[in-house]
């Protein structure tokens, strides 16, 4: 009998693992009506440069991940303009209480989905470009340097350029991205285009015993905290198959902003991957309010 | 994190080490099998028949399989080698590598299996993990497998893993789990009736991650079959019916229907007779762990062949491909033995079988005025089941009579009719629907206990593709273990002068023991091969094959 009410809660289980869609099939990617948001000329480039993409998976009840910012601190500094973070709060580290230190909320649906796409089980950790390192994408902090000192140096394949402008009409804001590529390339190419808050003020714990013999630093401020995918979490496709140099796509999109976010503590981050091998080809970022 | 040392053969050596010398602290002996098959080829450039020059000039496949049983324990694996695989099967096997291995023990109604396992849930409609080595399949599940026996006549099968894609592994997770009850072992009354049922049941669910940037797809997909077969005295009935959830995919180009079939079938059989009627309905119901999988990749389930299995040349020349987004079939087949001594029995017995299966399209309505059959993005369509396609996949009439003469003359003699819809099946718009007219004569004549002959004689006649054909074979076997053959094909009726070929083969081989060589020599036509109408694109040839097999 025991051994039928286990094969009987595996099924229950497995029936439950269906997942019926209604339509529309259509994702919403906030695609924006080029009527609403114009896109505007984009000024020539020069001197294009490879940047890195570095995404930090985090949670304020994680005890290691004040350090874990503190190298990303330093690693921006070392590579000004060429390297940017994101921090994505995912996970049971990420979890928010009904009541007491940890309240704030920065989970958001995109960033599980990373999460758990690409296993992640313990912060602080993070992807660098989304490239294996050590045959793994996920990259503990004493490699991160090394990680990005072996991609940094690399030709750049593409260019990417971010205007930001605010509509008079509504307060929101028109965000466009134009991808250049810079040499002929073959595969499948997503745009991802994402936005970052700083110094989002909220607890955090810490094992630094000696400065917080609470184990919380209460005044907290998180950085890059990854707040919005404009374009999914997978993004959107803009090339298939052979891409020859010289061509470009322009995507744009309508941000309406959330008013607990401030808006000066905003960036835009885009990036182009290879949805075949996941890893980013370039990124590039730009405050919200230029 | 996954567990990186679980391809290493290393690993798997040290973890089967215990049961090895397990066997010699006690003294119940184990026993170790196995065997192992190399084909190796030599291949020529031949312009006229279409065979590409191979870089490598020599090809081989190889792979050695080891078990191991000792008690309720069992362990194996299986090396396989492609240095570079040969041609016509997926470069993807390149390399050498141990793709499966397992452990598994059986003990008080429980069967536990890790590692990779192959599994079939009823027909396999919902789920069949298999090994074909000539279609260049293995989607073999790597994971965990349970089987438990809770009470006489009910089996239990539950499993999770992922499938092999030639020396990877695919990104979906397959689970399942069936259960198959057989009322007459499970009822005390019902034992000793005439009439056997049992019935089952299984469910089936794949997960992959939605990446797509412009269509939300179902992470989770869901398929579920339920079986019932009744049998008594001379008669059987089986029949599945299965359901699949929405499953946007490439092979059904992403509409979001969802899928099912039905199959069933009769028999009834007695000395001398032999009758056999079934039919199916498959409404997408390609099911696969990895939605843009394509070919014979990552299959979960299998859809019974409707269509007669042929051995010969020319009788499989235009084999059927199940189409599993959407097809209706019947297959009905007549065996009868005419008596011995009588006039048409002859003085030995005459066999006489007739067969047919025809195959049409599954009836397709748009689902309103705005979208297409088949839109991508959409439901797709809808398929009353009271309306059958009126387009014709695959027609099969054969009739074939099998008669010993005297006591050293055997004859088989066959007919057949076929239409084959090479747009549908090859893909391959705009060619139309082929008719062919088959004939074959087969005799085998024995010399004495050592020596015998066996001739083929066949001929095709077509006024599509290639045109008309015609072959002849010989084959002689001394004392079982020797054997010389030749044989040619000729594509005397294509329209192009230049390629009206003979495709001259000779080969010969020892079987000896469990051990077999082979070496043939010649040309091999391009064509497609199936079995249980799954099938794989042979491409032409020109060369020497050496087959060596041999088990332990």
């Amino acid at each position: 009998m025991k051994k039928l009410l286990f094969f009987a809660c595996i099924a229950s289980c497995l029936i439950t693992s269906c997942d019926k869609i209604e339509p529309p099939y259509i994702a919403d990617n906030n695609e924006t009506d080029t009527t609403l948001c114009p896109v505007p000329s984009f000024p020539s480039f020069s001197n294009p440069q490879k940047k890195v993409l570095l995404e930090e998976f985090t949670g304020h009840k994680c005890p290691n991940c004040p350090s874990g910012a503190a190298v990303i601190h330093s690693l921006l500094e070392n590579y000004p303009n060429k390297l940017f973070a994101v921090a994505i709060h995912a996970g049971f580290f990420a979890t928010a209480d009904a009541s007491g230190d940890f309240t704030a909320n920065y989970i958001i649906p995109e960033g599980e989905e990373l999460a758990t796409y690409f296993n992640v089980i313990f912060n602080p950790i993070a992807m660098i470009n989304r490239k294996k390192f050590n045959n793994e994408f996920l990259i503990n902090p004493g490699d991160w340097n090394t990680a990005i000192s072996n991609i940094i140096t690399e030709q750049p394949k593409m260019y990417l350029q971010i205007l930001s402008q605010q509509r008079a009409q509504d307060s929101s804001y028109c965000i466009h991205t134009k991808v250049n590529f810079l040499e002929n390339m073959q595969g499948n190419f997503n745009l991802c285009v994402i936005i970052t808050e700083d110094s989002v003020a909220s607890p955090q714990k810490t094992n630094d015993a000696v400065n917080y013999p609470s184990g919380v630093i209460t005044d907290y401020k998180h950085q890059h905290v990854f707040r919005k995918s404009l374009s999914g979490t997978w993004g959107k496709s803009i090339a298939t198959g052979n891409v020859y140099a010289d061509s470009s796509y322009i995507q744009t999109y309508r941000l309406i902003l959330n008013p607990a976010w401030q808006p000066e503590h905003l960036d835009i981050i885009s990036f182009v991957y290879n949805t075949d091998t996941e890893e980013i080809i370039q990124v590039e970022k730009t405050s919200l309010i230029p | 994190m996954r567990f990186k040392y679980i391809n290493s053969p290393y690993f798997w050596f040290v973890l089967c080490l215990p049961l090895f010398t397990a066997a010699q602290e006690n003294n119940q002996e184990g026993r170790l099998s196995g065997n192992f098959q190399t084909d190796i080829q030599y291949y020529n450039a031949d312009s006229l028949i279409g065979a590409a020059e191979v870089p490598e000039k020599l090809l081989l496949n190889a792979f050695a399989n080891f078990n191991y049983v000792k008690g309720p324990f069992s362990a194996g694996l299986r090396f396989e080698s492609y240095q570079n695989a040969l041609v016509g099967f997926d470069p993807r096997y390149n390399g050498n590598g141990i793709p499966y291995k397992y452990i598994s023990y059986n003990n008080y109604g429980v069967e536990v299996t890790a590692g990779n396992f192959y599994e079939q849930f009823g027909s396999g409609m919902v789920l069949r993990s298999y090994e074909e080595k000539n279609l260049g399949i293995d989607n073999a599940i790597e994971g965990i497998r349970l089987k438990i026996k809770p009470v006489e006549g009910i089996l239990i099968k539950a499993l999770a893993g992922n499938q092999r894609l030639y020396f990877e592994k695919g990104v979906g997770i397959v689970r399942g789990v069936d259960a198959d009850f057989s009322v007459n072992n499970i009822f005390e009354r019902f034992k000793d009736k005439k009439t056997f049922v049992s019935f089952g049941g299984s469910f089936v669910s794949k997960y992959q991650q939605d990446k797509d940037p412009v269509y939300i797809l179902p992470k989770n997909v869901g398929a579920m079959a339920g079986r019932l077969n009744i049998s008594r005295g001379k008669i059987n009935l089986y029949s599945e019916y299965a359901y699949k959830i929405n499953d946007p995919c490439v092979v059904n180009n992403y509409i979001y229907k969802p899928g099912d079939a039905l199959y069933i079938s009769a028999s009834y059989a007695q000395k001398g007779l032999g009758i056999m009627v079934a039919a199916k309905r498959i409404d997408n119901m390609d099911f696969r762990s990895d939605r843009s999988a394509t070919a014979n990749d990552l299959q979960i389930n299998y859809m019974p062949a409707l269509s007669k299995q042929h051995v010969y040349s020319f009788s499989s020349m235009y084999p059927y491909s199940t189409q599993t987004n959407g097809e209706m079939g019947i297959q009905s087949e007549l065996t009868y033995n005419i008596k011995k001594n009588t006039i048409l029995g002859g003085k030995y017995g005459t066999s006489v079988t007739v067969n047919f299966s025809k195959i049409n399209s599954l009836y397709k309505e748009k689902i309103n005025d705005t979208t297409e059959i088949q839109q991508k993005g959409t439901l797709g369509y809808s398929a009353p089941w009271n309306k059958m396609g009126k387009e014709s996949y695959f027609q099969d009439v054969n009739i074939s009579l099998s008669r010993k003469i005297n006591k050293k003359l055997r004859a088989f003699v066959m007919y057949m009719n076929q239409l084959y819809n090479i747009d549908v099946i090859e893909d391959h718009p705009g060619e139309g629907t082929l008719n062919a007219q088959i004939g074959i004569v087969d005799l085998s004549y024995k010399f004495n206990d050592n020596n015998s002959l066996r001739t083929e004689w066949q001929y095709l006649a077509t006024k599509k593709d290639r045109g008309d054909w015609a072959m002849f074979l010989a084959e002689y076997n001394l004392k079982s273990t020797w054997f010389v053959a030749m044989s040619d094909q000729y594509n005397l009726g294509n329209t192009d002068p230049n390629k009206r070929i003979h495709y001259l083969n000779v080969s010969a081989g020892i079987t000896k023991n469990a051990n077999r060589v082979a070496i043939t020599y010649g040309k091999q036509r391009e064509g497609v091969v199936c079995i249980g109408g799954v099938c794989r694109n042979v491409p032409a040839t020109n060369g020497f094959l050496i087959t060596v097999s041999s088990s332990f």
